[in-house]
Parts: structure tokens; sequence; C-alpha cells
């Protein structure tokens, strides 16, 4: 069963022992190549989680990850041990949160009804960065209908609303009683 | 006002144009799962515990839980309209209600919207419901009678402004017309009546606002109702939204007085609530803060000081109990929590002692200190004669084999009981009841059938008001007895011309 928290600890580890060694860059980048062998379905995940292969889990994660670092592997080595294989995908993920939060780097979507330029993503990315509390930010566009107009920004669990879909919402609220809703 | 259709689209144009857009970041939450009231949601990192959440339609809820990762929230309001992946938005603010003079005479939910129907409430003051108690020096002792116009209470268990008095029995035993008939006795005693309703049903409730509108109780009365069919958050705040109103018009120098029909009810939907958040359950499945629960809503009840104002908010707490199981779990916890309480028991109603009130058991611990001084004189010694008539009780039944004395004990033991009855919504001011009190204890109804007391009462009060009132008067404004010659005169000249039935 995935277990958000549980690969949270995992990735925290991880985190800690590549900050020491300095290496947090070189291990998120294979982290990140590591992430698309281990999805929640891949034949990797189910072939490890089959009980006739269990003794010899150790051999096959090592033999497949030969050229990765030594700390990757053995993380991988220490959740494959402990049955978390399905976990592995949210512990990249969790590993960049961190990664990123080191950095005072925040990545999010913003959310316009038509693809933005570049240019003005780049122009919104700078002056957004200090409202969201951080040096850089990184916006995803994603294109969506339902916005209507102007754009809605998601980061971190925080969220700017300048879109007319956001607006329209809030004069309802304001103007119809809420026995009337 | 009419406004024209053209003015109208202008003014909504003007709004439009001068609408304030908004320019904060929200902390924002996902809803992962919903149900039974409850809505986990994933985010919300920042949000505090006793937080209200709006939810994307509007409706609110209220933080009762933080995990590392999830929030869990009760649902104020429908929950039909939440689903799963829904947006929620911290408010910032800790749950408030509407206080204020204006809710006087409404029936409001315990959110502060109305519920009867007669337009919206204009206030601009809100308190929050969970507020810190009066400390012990802000308090003082509890001198000012809760006249409750019931003979029963205020001769034998007399309630004082600023108390807490438990009103505790079976179903059907007269708890709520107590309730009534209290409130319907402030009309000019410069209080401010508020009845929490929890999960009663809305037809009670209906008949309930009906009678305190005939009897003219809605001009000093606030009701604040959450019925049986309202979700368990609604239920489980209630009191605190009543004690909150109340709290307004205390520290501002006034008297009032919260009823909470009933605590039961209240403690089953906190109940529902916690084990629906996972809480472990205690003894009877109640959450291990039950008491709390209670203690601190009853703790809010007091007597200020001269230099807060000297207000005073006095609570009349109801519990149900099973069977008259009073050593129940809630029953014993707010016992231990109140400054009383009052027994209604079965067997007397149905025995005809209506109210049903048990003089025995039935303790108020502010006691003479609440009394007016005419009061106190008269009823000293009622709660030992009637001890003395219970005990004696028995005898009765073996007829007329029996020594006077003890024929005397009896004889006036009958007509205690019959004196203390008394008929429905129809309380008593404080002269009239000296009157038959002291009519009683000195021997005026020996000689009158048990069958006529109550019509002798009820004629007596009239032949008062027609030819003795500016005795009533006096008694009223010394809070004392009349010389005692006045008084045994008019008692003696009403008796020559009572006609006893045949």
């Amino acid at each position: 069963m995935r277990n958000r928290l549980q690969a949270r600890r995992y990735a925290e580890a991880l985190y800690e022992i590549a900050r020491e060694n300095g290496r947090e860059e070189a291990i998120g980048e294979e982290l990140k190549i590591i992430q698309e062998v281990f999805t929640a379905d891949s034949e990797l995940v189910t072939f490890l989680q089959n009980p006739t292969n269990w003794l010899k889990r150790a051999q096959i994660i090592e033999s497949v990850f030969k050229s990765f670092s030594t700390e990757v592997v053995k993380t991988l080595l220490i959740m494959v041990e402990h049955h978390a294989e399905e976990n592995v995908e949210l512990m990249v993920d969790h590993y960049q949160v961190l990664f990123n939060q080191d950095r005072q780097i925040a990545t999010g979507e913003i959310f316009t009804v038509e693809p933005l330029a570049q240019e003005e993503l780049a122009d919104i990315e700078i002056r957004f960065a200090e409202k969201f509390g951080c040096q850089n930010l990184k916006l995803n566009n994603v294109t969506d209908p339902n916005v209507l107009g102007g754009f809605k920004i998601i980061v971190n669990q925080q969220l700017y609303d300048a879109s007319v879909q956001g607006r329209i919402q809030h004069m309802k609220r304001d103007f119809v009683p809420m026995n009337k809703r | 006002m009419d406004i024209k259709a053209e003015e109208l689209s202008a003014l909504i144009k003007k709004q439009i144009k001068y609408y304030q857009n908004d320019d904060q970041v929200h902390d924002i939450g996902t809803v992962i799962e919903t149900g039974d009231g409850i809505a986990q949601i994933y985010g919300l990192n920042q949000a505090m515990l006793g937080e209200l959440i709006e939810f994307s339609d509007g409706t609110m809820g209220l933080v009762q839980s933080l995990k590392e990762d999830q929030v869990g929230a009760i649902i104020l309001g429908s929950q039909l309209s939440i689903v799963e992946g829904d947006e929620v938005r911290r408010t910032g603010k800790i749950m408030e209600v509407p206080v204020g003079e204006e809710l006087i005479g409404r029936v409001v939910n315990p959110l502060g919207q109305p519920i009867d129907g007669r337009g919206p409430i204009k206030t601009n003051k809100t308190r929050p419901i969970e507020a810190p108690a009066p400390g012990v020096m802000d308090r003082r002792s509890i001198y000012e009678p809760l006249q409750t116009g019931i003979k029963a209470i205020d001769a034998l268990v007399p309630i004082g402004r600023g108390q807490r008095e438990l009103i505790i029995g079976d179903r059907q035993t007269g708890k709520t017309t107590v309730a009534v008939d209290t409130i319907l006795n402030q009309k000019d005693q410069d209080m401010i009546c508020i009845y929490v309703a929890i999960g009663q049903k809305d037809s009670t409730i209906r008949s309930t606002v009906e009678t305190f509108r005939n009897y003219g109780a809605s001009d000093y009365t606030i009701v604040v109702n959450a019925g049986a069919s309202s979700p368990s958050p609604m239920q489980y705040l209630a009191p605190y939204a009543g004690v909150a109103m109340g709290e307004e018009f205390m520290y501002n120098g006034k008297h009032v007085l919260v009823i909470y029909d009933d605590l039961s009810k209240q403690a089953a939907a906190y109940r529902e609530l916690s084990l629906l958040l996972k809480r472990p359950p205690g003894r009877e499945a109640f959450p291990g803060d039950v008491f709390y629960l209670h203690s601190r809503l009853l703790e809010r009840a007091a007597k200020l000081n001269d230099e807060l104002g000297g207000g005073s908010l006095t609570a009349l707490p109801f519990v149900e109990t099973q069977a008259g199981d009073i050593s129940a779990y809630i029953p014993t916890n707010v016992i231990s929590i109140t400054d009383g309480q009052i027994f209604l028991q079965s067997d007397l109603f149905y025995a005809g002692v209506r109210p049903a009130i048990n003089p025995g058991l039935s303790v108020s611990r502010v006691g003479g200190s609440a009394q007016t001084k005419a009061m106190k004189k008269v009823a000293g010694t009622l709660r030992l004669d009637l001890a003395s008539y219970r005990e004696l009780e028995s005898f009765a039944q073996f007829g007329s084999d029996l020594d006077r004395a003890t024929l005397t004990k009896l004889n006036r033991g009958e007509r205690t009981i019959e004196v203390l009855k008394q008929g429905l919504h129809r309380p008593i001011p404080m002269e009239k009841q000296v009157m038959i009190i002291y009519a009683l204890i000195n021997g005026f109804l020996d000689e009158i059938p048990v069958e006529d007391i109550m019509r002798f009462e009820a004629e007596f009060f009239n032949y008062l008001d027609g030819a003795y009132s500016e005795l009533l008067a006096q008694i009223s404004e010394t809070k004392d007895l009349a010389e005692p010659e006045k008084m045994e005169e008019a008692i003696k000249s009403f008796s020559k011309q009572f006609i006893v039935s045949a």
C-alpha cells in the first residue's frame, strides 16, 4: 500500500546523506531516472512484489542499478527489504520538495485559458516569487477552460486567485444569502 | 422603499466596478475523504485547531484534528454539497456567533442565522464561542434571587443569579415545563433569557416559541435551536453559542438566564463526532474529555463584581436520566459541576404531584443567600416538615389508630404537598407565594379539606389582588414580611368567606 508518510522518512534520510556529501544535485538527477522505472504498475515493482523473487531481491537491485551512486543503491536496497517498492515514486517526489525548499525554489502550476507566452510566464514567475516566500519560482502552465479568464496560481498548497471563475464564486457567496444556495 | 429596475442595474454595475480584487495568497487544501459530517483534508498546513475553514460552495467547517499531512474538520451545514476533490480555504478566524440586542425575540441556529423567517438579523458584533470563564477575582458571591415563580423551587431549593442549578429527571417528568414557567416569570424581573434547545423535536420548539409569544416572553428571550435533524456538530456547538450570546449581556451589566435543554443530547452528539474523528472511546463510549465539554460551558455562568458591571449569567442545564439512574456517567459529571440539583421523579409525577420535585434529594448550594428575607422566614421549616411527613406517610395507610401529634403532622404534611403543587404556565410572584406559605405554616389551612386547597389558593390570590393589594406591594417592595396582624387579618377575612365543597 502506498504510504506517503513512510516515503517521506526515506526521502529525508537520503537527502541528509546527500547533503553531507555535497551531492544533492547529482543524486537528484539519478533519482529522476529511477522514478520512471519505479512507477506504480511497472514491471520492476510487480516483479519485486512477487514472493518467489524475494530471496533474490538484493542481487537484482545491485545488478540493475550498478552504475548509480552508492547512496542511491543502498537506499533502494533498504526500501526493497522493507517491502516499500511502491513508495519509491513518492520518495523521489518528496526528495525534490526538500531539494527545492533548501534552495528557496518553489514549483507550482499556473492555470490559464490559453497557453501563456514565454516572456509573460517568466515575468509572472519573477513577480510572484516573493509572494510565495521563495527566491526562484518555476511555474508549469496548465490550460484549463474552467478558469474563464485571468489566471490562478497554486504553489505548495497556497493559492493566488486572479481568475474570473474565482471572482464569480466570490460574488455568488456575497450576493446570495446562505439559505438560498 | 421601491427601487426601479434601472436603478437596480446601476447599483449592481457600480458594485461590480468597485469590487475589490482579492490580492492575497490563501492557504488551500483538498478534500480527500468526506462522509458523516466529517471531511478529511489534505494540505492546509497552517491550519489551527478550532479554526473556521470554508469549502468551495461557502459551507463552513471547524478544524478538529491535526495530523502530519491531514486535517480533520467537522462540517457546519449540509454535507451533501461537499465532494471529494473540493478546494478548502482557511479563514483565519475562530468560530464566532453574532451577538447583541437585535437577537432578542428571534429564533436562531447555532451559527446565529435566523430560522424564524422574519428576515436577517442586523448585528455588527460577534463573539467567539469559546472564551475563558471569569476568574476568581472577577466574581462576587451570589446574593440576588432568581424568582422562578414555582413555589416548590423558590421555597425549598432557591436559585440565585449567577448560580448553576441542574434539573435532572427521566423523560416526561416536566423538565421543560419548569424552564418555560421560569422564563414566563421573568417578565418584569429585568432579565434576558436564552433558551438553547439541543436535539429537540422541531414541533416541540414550535409550540414552545408560541407559548413564549402568547405570554409576552418574546420581548426578552432568544431561542437557539439545534433540532434533532440538525448535524451533530451543530448540536455540539449550540450551548456554546447560547452562552456566548449571554456573555455579551453579562459583561454589559445585565442579568441573563440561560437554559440548556438538554446536555445529555449534546454529550451524545459530541460522542458521535469524536467517534467519527477516530478518537478513542472511554466509559459508555464517550470520549475522554466529556467532563471538560460541560465544565467549560458551565463555568462561564457567574455573578460579576461591581467593577465589571455587576451583571450575572445563571445557567439551568438539563440532564435526562434513564430509569432514574443518577449514577450514570453524564449525570454524575454534571452534578459535580453544578451548584445544586433539582430532581424530578416520575412516580411523583404520576401520583399527581406536579411539579414532580423531590424535596429530599433536591439541593441548592446557594440556599438562603438567594432568598428574600420574607421567603426565608416562612420557608425555613418547610423542608423539615416535608421530611417528617414522608417518614410518617406509610402510617397514614392505617387510618385512625394514631395519636394526636402524628395525626396533626400527617394533616399538615398533606396540605404542604398540596400547596406546593402548581398548574401549568402559572408562575406566582414572590409576595403571593409568601402569603400562602405563611397561611400554611401558621395552621390557617388545617381546617380546609385537602381537595379544596388548590381552589382556596386561587381564590385567595384573587381576593388579595382586590382587597389587600397594598399589603402585597409592601411585601414586594420591602422584601420582608409585613406585620403579623395585617397578614393574619387578610387570611382570616378570606377564610370566613371561603365556601368549602361539601
